[in-house]
């Protein structure tokens, strides 16, 4: 009997809710056969009709920036796990120092001009791992936060420059190096994230100008790609444009903790 | 724009820890949570942290996410928010510095709505803290958030008749209340 009831409960909310005539006339004219039903019925049209709670946006806009910064963590998190899985972690010290030796060795026996002159180069030249290669140098070189943003910034504006580059010359759209730039924006802003604000300030004006500069080369790049380019190109513009938004907000935060 | 028929293609990325994406299904679905926890907590605060909560956990937990669609990431989330709620309720139970009446004040309802109306709707909403925590997430998630028995019986764990019993008991129970408070305006 118990069952029949709440069965029958749930039909008619589902007919009222569902906007019927016939279940509202019963409910409001002639409690039926049922009437130990009727002042439950009224009471759940009574919840439905409560308002429904409306946010407000900077809750919003702080939650996604905390999504955005813990998102930069784990990704970086699950990058040096891939590196360095289980056994391998304790060394992972000893591995980077073999790595810096082994390319300070390089460096010398091949050269510092070779260095100098691969600065400019673009991924198909012969001299582009040269570049890659002493970036990761510098990186492992900084010890300090500040520092490393400086360096992740500049390395995410010289990819847009690689990626223009690539464009002017061969109108290609390389989706690694896209990718790379983002990938550098990303870690520059998580370290930005992590400064005080008399230090942060001038590198997050820089990456509000970097990001805004990415959003607009990347924009007029639109109309020299083809279709199947133009999708990533589009979600590349979305995110810097989201890594603007991102920023500004942070630069507001800080600035009203100042 | 993001729409929530892309939150197949979301979750995906979100699992690459793809910032863009998982900001988007915070934009997505941050509504629907904030909702859920603030009937559960009554508190705009409250709600706003615990909400913030939901969204830092979904990016720790994300690639255990076994979501199908926009439904089932939705269960999901709501099964987050709900442990978030039971841990906050915890918290507070430990705290418990202040009489339920006084620590609940409701903040959305715009001026424009009429005083009684206002004090019923405030009435009601006091009243489903009340409730035990099962009926509380029937009655928030079928009648407020609009979801279907077979989507409320796959947040709580339990089938969908159960779900019907939990449904007319929490109503019975609210009517209870509500009486015994002298509610014969609802």
């Amino acid at each position: 009997m118990k069952e029949d009831l709440d069965n029958v409960l749930d039909e008619r909310l589902t007919q009222l809710f569902a906007g019927d005539k016939e279940a509202e006339e019963s409910l409001t004219q002639h409690p039926d056969d049922l009437p130990q039903l009727e002042p439950l019925l009224r009471l759940a049209r009574e919840i439905k009709a409560l308002p429904c709670p409306e946010p407000h946006p900077r809750a919003l806009r702080a939650t996604q920036t905390r999504v955005r910064e813990a998102a930069i963590l784990k990704k970086e998190e699950a990058r040096r796990g891939g590196l360095f899985p289980g056994w391998l972690a304790g060394q992972r010290v000893s591995l980077a120092f073999t790595q810096v030796l082994a390319v300070i060795i390089a460096v010398g026996l091949i050269g510092f001009g070779t260095v100098a002159a691969s600065a400019d180069s673009l991924p198909h030249n012969p001299l582009y791992p040269v570049k890659r290669t002493t970036e990761r140098v510098q990186l492992l070189l900084t010890f300090s936060p500040g520092g490393k943003a400086q360096l992740h910034l500049s390395f995410a504006e010289r990819r847009l420059n690689e990626i223009m580059g690539l464009m002017s010359c061969c109108q290609s759209l390389d989706d690694a190096i896209l990718r790379s730039m983002l990938e550098e924006t990303d870690l520059a802003i998580k370290m930005i994230c992590t400064l005080p604000m008399p230090e942060a300030e001038p590198l997050l004006n820089k990456a509000i100008e970097l990001t805004a500069h990415q959003h607009t080369c990347l924009s007029q790049m639109k109309g020299e790609v083809s279709s199947e380019e133009w999708c990533i190109l589009d979600e590349a513009i979305a995110a810097c444009r989201c890594n603007e938004q991102m920023l500004e907000g942070e630069y507001e935060l800080l600035n009203g903790s100042k | 724009m993001p729409k929530k028929s892309d939150t197949l293609t979301l979750v995906e990325r979100a699992k690459r820890y793809e910032h863009q994406a998982l900001a988007k299904l915070c934009e997505l679905y941050y509504r629907d949570v904030y909702s859920y926890i603030y009937y559960r907590v009554s508190n705009v605060q409250d709600a706003e942290d615990l909400t913030n909560d939901v969204f830092l956990k979904m990016v720790e937990a994300i690639r255990s996410c076994r979501s199908r669609g926009e439904k089932s990431f939705l269960a999901w989330l709501f099964r987050i928010a709900n442990n978030s709620v039971v841990d906050h309720h915890r918290r507070q139970a430990v705290r418990n510095h202040l009489p339920l009446d006084e620590r609940y004040l409701p903040a959305h309802v715009g001026p424009e709505v009429p005083v009684e109306i206002r004090l019923t709707q405030e009435r009601l909403q006091q009243a489903i803290l009340k409730l035990t925590g099962e009926q509380q997430q029937v009655i928030i998630l079928r009648f407020i958030e609009g979801l279907s028995n077979a989507e409320t019986a796959q947040i709580l764990g339990k089938s969908e008749g159960a779900i019907k019993s939990l449904q007319h008991r929490g109503l019975a129970s609210l009517r209870r209340i509500l009486k015994g408070e002298g509610g014969d305006s609802l």
